[in-house]
């Protein structure tokens, strides 16, 4: 066992294996849905990132004599009542509303995650400090917190990021748990113990990986329903302010003049709810491309 | 000899997969005659379950597909019955048992409600006779204290108590053949021989034939009078119990009873593996399907199927060499 | 002079020493307020030792603890009490770091090859992943990988592949490598064959007796079929509801049962013989084996006991009061019955 026996080199080469990842791409790759989810969801991003390149106004320049009117060549979208580009303004507030909705997956994809697999690892006493920890900030009404936080520090849109992402990873949290408890049973599991892995090593190289199908697919419903409750924020007037601008904010705008003005309403509404259905397919599509019971 | 129960022939059961078929049962003959135990013995995948399957009705259509010359239950051809029809029989006329009791008794029953419904449902009894005939029934198989426990749920009945559970429902309505599915896989030796011995004294008493599927050539052995080997969806070799063991043809039967650890062996004498895996159901080998682990093959056997041929009296073996 | 005297005496002392070993888990009722309602005696009180180079069979039924042992001997599951030693070391006094490092030196190869690989690692990851965590990487971490998966019967092409990817038996036999690829010299080898299926078991059973011959490895071989068992074994220990009824050479074990239980256990093993199976006198136990969390007083066997109903009064008073101790018979034998001599 101590000398090495040398191994003919043509024999060596590798017969490369198809993971489960691969399995689940292929699967998703079929899923017609998904694909034209995931499509017009790229679609959106290069639209709201790079095409303010493209257009010749910024989302705050106003032109209050020229106020609101519908859609012309100069103004695709139109423009609001102080004048501004609407085109601009919906691709800027797409990139407010996509970056909340990111930044609050990553804060529960790293915090929940972790957390969640620590507790359910661990177990006992380690578990129930943990869990208890988030039961009671569960308890806290959301909308108490994010107004508490607008009250003692200001009103910024840092906040905003911090407000969604302290409250998003509480679920992911839980679902990571109960993952994991299960998960922990298996005798992979033994085996690394037996085989004098580290406990934080077996978190992070067979629980988390193994328990990565939910996590993704509860990762894509964060997004919508994160930028929903900045979309809800920014109605009360507790997000982002003019003249920035996201989703949330355009369409609180357009849904207040939505009888003089409806196209204030339709193109960021159109955008947004577009995005929130394709991240739900794309979700759909994810579980069933990872859910092993589906495997052939 | 004695009348045929049930007759088999040139059966198949395939299942369609990414890009082709899967032969789970790839052309099986078999006979049972009345009074006899037949031991179907295979490993995982050999097509030893689905051909009962196939036989009673049992798979799933589609994605399965199931066709043969027929299967003769009592004069009447099941491939060509009727579900309504099959659904009369099964139960009835023919019982199975499985490896695991619990999945095959409903959880959320009582004992007494499963095994009325069998009785209500078949023989048009009223729920007490049914009752009255249930706990006799459970008498018989050697649950203690029926009266009480009949109105017991699964979950309260030990592995070997829910075994006798399924057995006594199969033999309520007097089936002629009992189709008992790894009955003992699942328990432990000492209740396998509990249930084992059962099986032989239910045989007896019923007057019907029993169909064993198993694994284990151990349990064939004290209980089977013929047994069929089935590889890879086909039956390889067919013969009287005795004889199997004794001087087995197919290089196959041959492996399997030189791999298996004995407990009145010579101890340590090396076992002789069989060498590789079986084969995948939907990717056989040309020719036979057991050639890639056969010592004996020859160039001939990569080309055709063996056909099954007469080797003495009530012997027949599928292979070129043998 | 004195280094040669130490080594004689440290070869003569066994590898593995179990003393009066006990593992309980409590079981709890209640959702708010967790109290314990019982305790599941899954270990009560097993001793044993394992030479160097030696294989101890444990077999038993479902639920009588065998498994639990093995467990507790690879730390794996918290013992209540009772001595392990490991070469001499008190096992159960390790903690923490020290505890993981000494976990190289004793291994363990698991029932269900597909449960204990993890579905998403390569193979090579698999094996290799033992010899990273204690440290032992280095250049030749591939060559060593491929050199162990080699041994133990595998392509070592095959080594970017996942357990997903290949049949049962090639999955223990990864597992296997991966047991190994430490160098230990305890290796519990839990039900290693049960999972497999019937052509494939004879594949891996001479592989484990093999690489043992080969590595000098000493291993505690726990399942449920005796024949398997038998096979490769030097002595059995038969274990009921938490405690070892007999330990005897392998050789004994079949032709001199000592133990009621043994005796009925050893009858109702079918052999794969019609002539022998006819010949065979059968003992054919009644009932079940009682739950673990309320274990008969006295003997454990005694309700289920054959011997027991022809026994005078004195004697069954003695088998329902007193826990019969293993005891040496003349032979080597060791039984924990009041009635045999």
């Amino acid at each position: 066992m101590t000398s090495t026996v040398p191994v003919a080199a043509p024999e060596l080469e590798e017969i490369e294996g198809t993971s489960l990842w691969r399995d689940a791409w292929r699967r998703l790759k079929k899923n017609r849905m998904a694909v034209a989810a995931a499509a017009v969801l790229g679609g959106i991003v290069l639209f709201c990132v790079a095409g303010p390149l493209f257009v010749p106004y910024s989302f705050d320049e106003q032109n209050l004599e020229y106020g609101a009117r519908g859609p012309s060549a100069e103004h695709w979208f139109g423009t609001d009542l102080h004048g501004r580009d609407l085109l601009v303004r919906t691709m800027y507030g797409g990139r407010i509303s996509l970056a909340v909705g990111l930044a609050a997956t990553l804060v529960s994809l790293t915090i929940g995650v972790a957390y969640g697999a620590i507790a359910g690892y661990f177990g006992g006493r380690v578990d129930a400090i943990m869990m208890r920890v988030v039961d009671v900030l569960y308890t806290l009404p959301f909308m108490f917190v994010v107004i508490l936080f607008l009250v003692l520090f200001g009103r910024s849109i840092v906040l905003l990021f911090v407000a969604l992402g302290a409250v998003s990873w509480l679920t992911m949290a839980r679902i990571v748990r109960g993952q994991v408890l299960s998960l922990k049973q298996s005798e992979f599991v033994d085996a690394a113990r037996a085989a004098g892995v580290r406990d934080l090593a077996i978190v992070f190289r067979h629980l988390v990986p193994n328990a990565l199908g939910p996590i993704v697919v509860y990762a894509t419903l964060t997004v919508p329903r994160v930028m929903l409750e900045e979309a809800f924020l920014s109605y009360l007037g507790l997000g982002v302010q003019p003249p920035m601008a996201s989703w949330g904010l355009l369409v609180s705008d357009g849904a207040n003049n939505m009888m003089l003005h409806p196209h204030l309403l339709i193109f960021p509404g159109l955008l947004l709810t577009l995005t929130l259905f394709s991240l739900n397919f794309l979700g759909d599509g994810l579980r069933d491309a990872l859910d092993p019971r589906m495997r052939t | 000899m004695s009348e045929l129960l049930l007759q088999v022939r040139n059966l198949h059961v395939h299942y369609p997969v990414d890009g082709g078929v899967s032969r789970a049962v790839d052309g099986v003959s078999l006979d049972v005659r009345r009074g006899e135990t037949l031991a179907v013995v295979g490993e995982s995948g050999s097509g030893k379950s689905q051909t009962m399957y196939g036989v009673l009705g049992l798979v799933p259509r589609p994605p399965g597909r199931v066709f043969g010359d027929g299967a003769y239950f009592e004069g009447e051809d099941l491939l060509r019955a009727s579900e309504r029809r099959l659904r009369g029989i099964r139960g009835n006329r023919i019982a199975m048992i499985f490896q695991d009791p619990m999945t095959a008794l409903n959880p959320f029953l009582t004992v007494e409600r499963q095994l009325t419904e069998v009785l209500e449902v078949h023989k048009g009894l009223r729920r007490k006779e049914a009752r009255n005939l249930a706990i006799e029934m459970l008498a018989k198989v050697g649950i203690p204290d029926p009266e009480r426990r009949i109105d017991q749920y699964p979950h309260q009945f030990s592995g070997g108590m829910r075994q006798r559970v399924m057995i006594a429902m199969a033999l309520l309505c007097r089936p002629s053949l009992l189709v008992a599915d790894e009955p003992t896989t699942a328990l432990d030796v000492t209740i396998q021989a509990q249930i084992l011995e059962l099986l032989r004294a239910t045989r007896r008493e019923m007057d019907g034939s029993i169909i064993l599927i198993t694994h284990d050539l151990g349990v064939v052995a004290g209980n089977a009078d013929r047994i069929a080997v089935m590889y890879a969806g086909r039956v390889v070799e067919k013969g009287p119990s005795r004889e199997i063991f004794e001087s087995p043809l197919h290089p196959y039967t041959r492996g399997l009873l030189a791999s298996v650890p004995r407990l009145d062996a010579e101890q340590k004498a090396p076992l002789v593996p069989i060498p590789g895996q079986p084969p995948d159901p939907s990717r056989l080998p040309s020719g036979c399907p057991f050639r890639p682990r056969c010592p004996a093959a020859t160039a001939r056997c990569a080309q055709e199927y063996p056909p099954t041929r007469s080797a003495g009296p009530e012997r027949e073996v599928a292979c070129w060499v043998a | 002079m004195l280094g040669r005297v130490m080594e004689e005496a440290s070869t003569a002392r066994p590898l593995v020493e179990v003393e009066d070993l006990r593992v309980h888990f409590p079981v709890y009722r209640g959702t708010v307020l967790k109290r314990k309602a019982a305790v599941v005696r899954a270990v009560d009180g097993v001793s044993f030792a394992i030479a160097r180079g030696e294989t101890l069979g444990l077999v038993g039924e479902s639920g009588c603890g065998k498994s639990t042992t093995g467990r507790a001997l690879m730390r794996l599951v918290p013992v209540t009490s009772g001595n392990i030693r490991f070469d001499g070391e008190d096992l159960l006094s390790l903690r923490g770091e020290v505890l993981r490092r000494k976990r190289r030196h004793f291994q363990m190869i698991f029932q269900d090859p597909y449960g204990s690989l993890d579905p998403r690692m390569t193979v090579f990851d698999i094996v290799a992943e033992p010899l990273l965590a204690h440290g032992m990487g280095g250049p030749d971490l591939r060559d060593r990988v491929q050199s162990m998966l080699e041994r133990c019967g595998m392509n070592p092409r095959y080594i970017r592949r996942y357990p997903h990817e290949f049949s049962g038996g090639q999955r223990q036999r990864v597992a296997i490598a991966r047991a190994l690829i430490l160098e230990p010299s305890f290796v519990v080898c839990d039900e290693p064959v049960s999972a497999l299926d019937v052509s494939i078991r004879a594949q891996v059973l001479n592989l484990l007796v093999e690489l043992q011959r080969d590595l000098g490895l000493t291993y505690l071989f726990i399942a449920h079929d005796l024949a398997a068992v038998r096979h490769v074994s030097d002595r059995i220990a038969v274990m009921y509801l938490g405690r070892i009824v007999e330990l005897s050479p392998a050789a004994e074990i079949y032709r001199r049962p000592a133990h009621p239980y043994t005796q009925a256990l050893i009858s109702a093993v079918p052999i794969p013989d019609p002539r022998a199976e006819a010949d065979r006198q059968r003992i054919v136990l009644e009932g079940d084996v009682p739950s673990p969390l309320a274990p008969p007083r006295g003997c454990r066997f005694h309700p289920r006991c054959p011997r027991f109903a022809s026994l005078g009064a004195v004697q069954k008073a003695r088998c329902r009061e007193e826990e019969p101790l293993l005891r040496v018979l003349g032979d080597g034998r060791q039984v924990a019955c009041h009635h045999v001599d």
